[in-house]
């Protein structure tokens, strides 16, 4: 499921640098939310490990 | 014509979209009411409407006036991509209301209630600017616990 990053301090219970998911937020319109910058969804892309290579 | 029962509430807390934006609000009305279907047959000597065998649908409104905004997660970003959309309102008496709502600070749900249209420019010189939205339809749900 999509994350989404809390924008705003407007939406009840959460508070701005939030991560949530959809269903946190009721019956609400995530894709307006996300229009009117209150939500921004977030890559969910996992980053590969790096591994240091050091060279003798 | 609905028969109604209107709220009016001078201190409320609401969310649209689950946007809370009780600092810009300086009033709110919400109507409940249902259809008045009339049940009137003959052999009846007055008018009747309803009935314990009659489920009319739920006709709500609500009214509100808020304080324009152009800066970023205020009154305009929040309204205008809802324009033409259904959206769900929740308000109560109290802001405790709408995490705890209890009977004297009932909350209630407006879902799927419609805005039609929005006022992005309403100003005069020498005032501040506001916007006045109605929101049509909807199931509404009272919660007072």
């Amino acid at each position: 499921m999509t994350k989404y990053l809390v924008n705003s301090n407007r939406l009840d219970g959460l508070k701005r640098g939030d991560i949530i998911d959809g269903k946190d937020l009721g019956d609400a319109n995530i894709a307006h939310l996300v229009e009117s910058g209150h939500l921004s969804p977030q890559d969910d892309k996992k980053h590969g490990k790096t591994k240091e290579i050091t060279e003798e | 014509m609905a028969a109604t029962t209107t709220v009016y509430l001078s201190n409320p807390a609401l969310t649209i979209n689950a946007v809370n934006l009780t600092d810009q609000c300086t009033s709110a009305s919400l109507t409940f009411g249902y259809d008045q279907l009339e049940t009137t047959a003959f052999g009846d000597t007055a008018r009747y409407f309803g009935g314990s065998a009659v489920t009319s649908l739920q006709n709500n409104s609500f009214e509100i006036e808020l304080y324009q905004s152009y800066a970023a997660s205020e009154t305009e970003a929040t309204i205008y991509s809802l324009v033409g959309t259904q959206t769900t309102i929740v308000i109560s008496p109290t802001a405790a209301g709408l995490a705890t709502p209890s009977a004297t600070a009932p909350k209630y749900t407006l879902t799927g209630c419609f805005l039609a249209s929005h006022t992005p420019i309403n100003a005069s010189l020498g005032e501040l600017s506001t916007v006045t939205l109605t929101f049509n339809g909807g199931v509404l749900t009272k919660a007072t616990a």
